[in-house]
Parts: C-alpha cells; sequence; structure tokens
C-alpha cells in the first residue's frame, strides 16, 4: 500500500508490502519520520482521514480495513501508544481498565474477569484502587498495556512503548510484553529504536526508511545487514555505533562548575538531594545517570537557579551562583529540556533563535549576523523564516541548541535530549555540543542508554536516592555499575570486551 | 501554579463523604433555593450556622477559606455597601454625606432597611460560597461524573468532565515547564503588566502544541476502546444510593418545598387567603 497526506506532495508509506502471521512477534525500526507511525495508525484504522490518499489495501485477517470502522477495528487490534501520560482518560486504576470492555457493553462479570486478568498479566494488580495521577511512568505504561489487553485484541501494537521510562521502567515493559506473548497467541508488533531489549524477543525484524520497507528479516540475521542498518541510521545493540572520542587531556583548564554538598527539599517534605558532590571542568561531557526519581532532573534545575538548594553551594567559573541574579545564570548557562517543543515560543526559525538575545539585551545587528551563521552551521539556514512547529523532531532539537548557543553559555545542561532520536539525529547533535566543549564549554546532560553515554560521554555521575554513587571516567563507571548491580546502565559489551 | 483549585475535594470518609453525589446535588440546590427565597436575618444566620456544623461534620476546617479570604471578604463587603447605598427606604440612621450647604444635600441616606438588606445579602452570598464549597470538598469530581451518568447524563459529557479533570493538573505542570524554558532563556520570572502580552504570547503557542499532541493520543486511545459506539455503555463501578440517601433526599426536598409554599403563603396579605 501507498499513503499520502492531505496536503503533501510526497507520500508517506511507498508500496509498502508486510505480511504478519498469527502470533509472530515483529519489531519495526527505522529513523525518525520514516513512515512508521502512520504504518501501525493506518493498521488501526485511525488513518486515512479525509482528504489523506490511500491505494492498495491493509486486511486483519480477512477483514478490509477500509470496510470497518476504529471501533469494529479495535476488537481484532490496539495500540499502546508513546506518551503514558495522554493515553489515560480516566482517574482511576479501575476504571481505566474497564473502560474499553464498559464501551462494549460486556456484562458486569465479564468486566470484572477481563479487568483481572489484564492487570495480572501486566503485574498490577496491586494498583487497583489507585488514582492514575499518582502513578509513576512505569506504572502508567503498564496500565496502558491492561486497558488494551482488556478488549482482548488478537494482535497490539507498541509504539515506542518505552521512549519515556527510565531503564528500569523500560526492562519491566519488555518483560511484560515477552510475558504476553508466552500466555496468548496474540500477535506483537513494537515499533522501537532501542532495540537491546526488543531484538532477543522478536521473531522478525521490519526496517523502514523514507516510507519504504529496506529490510524484512528474521531477527537473528540483522546482523549480516549490518553496514545498510548503520546508514539508514538504526541502532543496533552489541555494536560500537561509532569511534569513540579519545579522553583524557582536552588542553583546557579549570571548572566550569562546581557542586558542593547540595541539599533539596520539596514543600511537600519529599528530600530529593542529600549532599551532591561533583564537578565539571571546561571542555568536558559529563552524563548523568540514574533512575526516575533520584533526583537528576532537580539537580539541573537546582544548578540553573530554578530551584533552591536547602543547603550547599553551585559554584559557576568559581562565582557563587547563589549570589548571581536569575538573568546572570540564565546566560552563563544553556538548558536543553526535554521535549523540544516545550522550548519553542516564537513563530520564525530566526526569530526563535533571537529569543534569548532580545532578553539579554544583547546588540540587533550582530546577533542577527550570527544568529544566521549559527543556523547554518546547524543545517537550519533554509529554514530562517519557516514557523519552528513545521520543522521535525530533530530540526526542532537543532534549533533548541542554535538558540542557546547564540548567547554564547559556557555551561550546557540537557535533561534527556535524545528521547525518540535516530542515530543520524543523534550524531547532528552530538557534533553541535562537541564543537561547544571544543571551544571550552562543559556539558552535562541526562540521559538513559548507556551506548550512547559510551559514545559520547567523557564521565558518568550516577545518582541513586539524591547522592552521587558513582562520579568516573566513562569505562571505569561502567565497571563499577555492573559491580553495583544496575545492570540496565551499561553496555550489553564493554570496551574491553566483557559483557553483562 | 494553581490551576488546581486549592479549595478543592478533601479525601476523607466523613458520614457527609460518603453520602451520594446526587443527594449532595440536591442538598446544594435546595439549600441556596432557600437561601435566596427565604430572604431574612434570622434565616440568613441560620444557613450560614447550619453550614459550619455540616463542615464541622464533613471534618473540613473552616482555615480551608484563609486563602480565599481577601476575596470573600472583599465581594461580601461590596454587597453589603451596594446594598447600603442604593436602599433609601425605612428609618434614616445618618447621611453618608452631609448637607455641604444650603440646600445642597444631604445625600446617600443609611437607613436601618438599607443595613438589614445589606447584611442579609452578604449573609447569602456567605451561604451559597460555603455550602457549595462543602459540596465540591466532600464529593470527589470523579464520583460526580459517575453519579451524573447513573442518573441520565450522556456518557459522552461525563467523560467531558472526567478527561478535563485528568488533564487539568497535566497542563499545569506543562505550563510550569514552559515558564522555566522561557526564564532559562533570560525572560523575566516575573510577570508585569507590561511584558503581560509578551509573556502569553509565549507561552500560549507551545502549550497548545503540545496540548494538541496529547489530544491526539488521547483520542486515539478512547476511539481505540470503542468510546462513541454505542449509545449506552456498562458502569462496573458502583455508586449505591442507599437507604439513608433516599430518605435524606426525600425529606430535604420536603421540606425546601414546605418553607416555599410558606413563604408564598406569608408573603400574600392575609385578606387575599381563602
Amino acid at each position: 500500500m501507498s499513503f499520502r497526506f492531505s496536503g503533501s506532495r510526497e507520500p508517506v508509506l511507498k508500496n509498502i508490502d508486510l505480511n504478519i502471521g498469527t502470533s509472530e512477534f515483529i519489531t519495526l525500526t527505522g529513523p525518525s519520520g520514516c513512515g512508521k507511525s502512520t504504518l501501525c495508525l493506518s493498521i488501526c484504522g485511525f488513518l486515512p482521514q479525509e482528504g489523506d490518499e490511500i491505494e492498495g489495501s491493509i486486511r486483519l485477517g480477512r477483514k478490509n480495513v477500509q470496510d470497518h470502522s476504529v471501533y469494529e477495528l479495535s476488537r481484532w487490534i490496539g495500540i499502546v501508544q508513546q506518551d503514558p501520560e495522554a493515553q489515560l482518560c480516566t482517574l482511576n486504576v479501575m476504571d481505566e481498565v474497564a473502560f474499553g470492555p464498559e464501551n462494549f457493553l460486556m456484562s458486569k462479570e465479564d468486566i470484572n474477569k477481563k479487568v483481572e486478568w489484564a492487570l495480572d498479566v501486566v503485574g498490577a494488580k496491586h494498583l487497583v484502587g489507585r488514582e492514575t495521577t499518582n502513578l509513576s511512568g512505569g506504572e502508567k505504561q503498564r496500565l496502558a498495556i491492561a486497558s488494551i489487553l482488556a478488549l482482548e485484541p488478537k494482535a497490539i501494537i507498541f509504539d515506542e512503548p518505552t521512549s519515556q521510562l527510565d531503564p528500569k521502567g523500560s526492562a519491566q515493559i519488555f518483560s511484560i510484553i515477552a510475558d504476553l506473548q508466552r500466555r496468548t497467541d496474540m500477535t506483537i508488533i513494537v515499533v522501537e529504536h532501542k532495540l537491546r531489549q526488543v531484538l532477543p524477543l522478536s521473531s522478525r525484524v521490519v526496517v523502514m526508511d523514507k516510507g519504504e520497507i529496506v529490510l524484512d528479516a528474521p531477527a537473528d540475521t540483522i546482523m549480516e545487514h549490518r553496514s545498510m542498518l548503520q546508514r539508514v541510521g538504526v541502532r543496533l545493540p552489541q555494536h560500537n555505533w561509532g569511534t569513540t572520542p579519545p579522553r583524557g587531556e582536552n588542553g583546557h583548564k579549570g571548572e566550569i562548575l562546581s557542586v558542593n554538598g547540595l541539599h533539596m527539599t520539596y514543600p511537600g517534605g519529599k528530600q530529593v538531594l542529600k549532599g551532591v558532590d561533583f564537578s565539571i571542568g571546561r571542555g568536558e561531557k559529563v552524563g548523568l545517570m540514574g533512575d526516575n526519581g533520584s533526583g537528576k532532573s532537580t539537580l539541573l534545575l537546582n544548578i540553573l537557579g530554578l530551584e533552591k538548594p536547602g543547603a550547599g553551594t553551585v559554584l559557576l567559573e568559581g562565582r557563587d551562583a547563589g549570589k548571581m541574579s536569575m538573568r546572570e545564570r540564565a546566560k552563563t548557562i544553556g538548558f536543553i529540556f526535554q521535549n523540544p517543543n516545550h522550548q519553542i515560543f516564537e513563530s520564525t526559525v530566526i526569530k526563535e533563535t533571537l529569543f534569548a538575545c532580545e532578553n539579554f539585551g544583547m546588540d540587533d545587528q550582530e546577533s542577527r549576523k550570527s544568529a544566521k551563521d549559527m543556523l547554518e552551521g546547524c543545517n537550519l539556514g533554509q529554514y530562517i523564516d519557516r514557523h519552528p512547529y513545521g520543522l521535525s523532531y530533530g530540526e526542532k532539537r537543532r534549533l533548541n541548541l542554535a538558540s542557546i548557543f547564540i548567547y554564547g553559555p559556557r555551561l550546557l545542561l540537557m535533561d534527556e535530549p535524545f528521547i525518540g532520536q535516530d542515530l543520524n539525529n543523534l550524531n547532528q547533535l552530538m557534533s553541535l555540543t562537541d564543537d561547544f566543549t571544543r571551544k571550552g564549554g562543559g556539558v552535562l546532560m541526562v540521559l538513559h542508554e548507556p551506548e550512547i553515554a559510551e559514545m559520547y560521554c567523557d564521565r558518568l555521575v550516577f545518582l541513586k536516592d539524591g547522592r552521587v554513587a558513582v562520579d568516573e571516567p566513562t569505562e571505569k563507571a561502567f565497571h563499577l555499575l555492573r559491580e553495583m548491580g544496575e545492570l540496565e546502565y551499561v553496555p550489553e559489551v564493554l570496551p574491553d570486551g566483557s559483557g553483562t | 501554579m494553581a490551576l488546581v483549585p486549592e479549595m478543592a475535594f478533601r479525601k476523607d470518609d466523613s458520614i457527609i463523604h460518603r453520602l451520594h453525589p446526587i443527594t449532595k446535588l440536591v442538598f446544594l440546590i435546595c439549600f441556596c433555593i432557600l437561601v435566596l427565597v427565604l430572604a431574612n436575618l434570622f434565616f440568613s444566620i441560620l444557613f450560614l450556622v447550619l453550614i459550619v456544623v455540616l463542615m464541622k461534620v464533613a471534618r473540613i476546617p473552616l482555615r480551608v477559606f484563609a486563602r480565599r479570604a481577601r476575596f470573600i471578604i472583599m465581594f461580601t463587603l461590596i454587597l453589603f455597601l451596594l446594598q447600603v447605598v442604593f436602599i433609601d427606604n425605612g428609618k434614616i440612621l445618618f447621611w453618608l454625606i452631609p448637607e455641604l450647604a444650603p440646600g445642597i444635600g444631604p445625600f446617600v441616606p443609611v437607613t436601618t432597611l438599607g443595613i438589614e438588606r445589606g447584611i442579609v445579602i452578604a449573609f447569602r452570598f456567605l451561604c451559597i460560597i460555603t455550602s457549595s464549597f462543602l459540596f465540591v470538598a466532600t464529593t470527589h469530581p470523579n464520583d460526580f461524573a459517575y453519579a451524573l451518568m447513573q442518573v441520565g447524563l450522556p456518557y459522552r459529557y461525563g467523560f467531558t468532565l472526567i478527561t478535563t479533570l485528568r488533564f487539568l493538573p497535566l497542563f499545569g505542570s506543562e505550563f510550569n515547564v514552559v515558564r522555566r524554558a522561557q526564564v532559562a532563556r533570560g525572560m523575566e520570572t516575573a510577570i508585569r503588566p507590561k511584558n503581560l502580552m509578551r509573556t502569553i504570547k509565549l507561552t500560549f503557542l507551545p502549550l497548545l502544541v503540545s496540548g494538541m499532541s496529547k489530544v491526539d493520543a488521547l483520542s486515539i486511545s478512547m476511539e481505540g476502546r470503542g468510546f462513541g459506539l454505542h449509545k449506552n455503555r456498562t458502569f462496573v463501578r458502583k455508586l449505591r444510593f442507599s437507604g439513608p440517601d433516599a430518605a435524606l433526599t426525600i425529606s430535604i426536598i420536603f421540606i425546601t418545598l414546605l418553607l416555599c409554599i410558606w413563604t408564598i403563603l406569608i408573603s400574600i396579605p392575609v385578606e387575599y387567603h381563602l
């Protein structure tokens, strides 16, 4: 089949030929924007919408998808989406799982049985009675899975189900998916960038690029296509994605950031930071890892000055940040938030880039000129007058960086900047931050994937329960983390050849 | 940011919390009718005392009003003063603006009736505010939505309420992130009248965009689970309308009717009585 959205010239999907058998476990992967999600939504009947053009056909069993409503199809196929927040529609765990069966007018007894079974499969029976708002990201995603399972579809699509979870949460979700495969004969399709956990479960891997299927092969043969996959931007596990940069001396001297004995307690009484000490030198890229809730984001906000520590100090280039104004701190620090959309405010790419310059009262003419250079450097030169929201995810991320680098900060803080990014986007982002550190800037980035940390970070700081548990050069840190049993944070194969 | 009102549901297990939401809704409606119908000082004070007692029973401390105290007091005072200034019937106590010169003034008489009506109106306002709060504080909004659907509200409307409640806190936290992102790029922390419009413009867009993507995901999630397929749906959640609920609802309606009839009767001059 082929698919073209209303109003766009290029088709998103081209000549897709795909047959999936009962009980198969398929991993669908490919770079951002390759058409994976469009394909999934078409299979479930959410697309085409009015005006979209579709050629060819999709069949579920003997049903032609286009002849049936989403409602009818939902008894056949369900979809679990990325965002754990946005797909829960009720306030209570029980209501959420019962939601589907209730809409299909099943009897109360039936519904109760289905709810109990579904919660049991995802290991969430203990959550009954809880309010959905108070659940963790991982728990929410388990609930989302249960609420689809309660309809007992014949197939489930998981669209990057773990992109917003920490490694432990991800591992749990994948073990639930594995369990599901063992306990039922459901067909399972997982759309995923992070292949490490999903590949061992899959029978087949389908790779898409630019709207086409470029590979459809048994999962155990995928390494044979290594070079092609790497070119497309697929992040293969057990494989060095790039050349590890030389580490150690970087030609710069002195510290950019020094955090000493930082304590922080939230008004509700929850103590998040319990004495954090570490520092970042000029030209250094430091990875910040740890479970969700270990205090990573809070630490970044404390460094920036948007949260105030209960005790301890933050030194920026040797100066006590507590005595600097918020604006001064903002000028020294660039901050990349998790979701690129949260930090795009203006109506054109160039205005967006100049946003901070205006706030800092920088010279207009000069800024405008350097903004253009900056956008060229970030590969965004052709979009200067475009609306930023028309950019792709990867382009938005680069725009975020451009609009920060323009005012010349010395420290870059990044809060999980790599969610849902393919290898090409990753490489582009990292080469931009490399330029930044080469000029003497320091980077502190929160990240979850050990493979990325291995590739880019000089050093790792691992937070556990509000304290620094590990602060070592990357390789040594991995060895320590392995000894601590934090295996989700260690690459499958370490540079010295030892595995987890 | 307090997008979620401070005066919201307070989890507890008091006798009032346990009542069916419809019972409480009937009480609230009847109570407000009576507050408006029985316009004299005696009843106004009686009603306010009743609400205070009920709040004690529901274990809701009066200090929950502290955060809104300024607004409530201001509004009560304004209502009171409006009556005092505009009602000139009754015995004149004094003039707000004395005689300025022979023949000019005095203006704005303050009368006994004006003060009495002012107090009644102020009490009415307090009664309505506090009783509404009592309802909100003792009724989980989710239960309320399900209860309304139980008595016939089409489920699409009921779920509009539920998803709104579900997403309000989410938008609150998104708003915080956007504001932080702005401050991180040098925008002023405080919102001043001067930069208010700019702040709104710059905040609205990212919130709208992330809101739209959430709405997309939500509609896929709801439609993908059959929402909207049938005219009706099953409800597993049981909200029991118990014996006491029934008894209470009937007596509340009965008392309200009685009092209303009584008011109408006494307000009609005796010579017209049959």
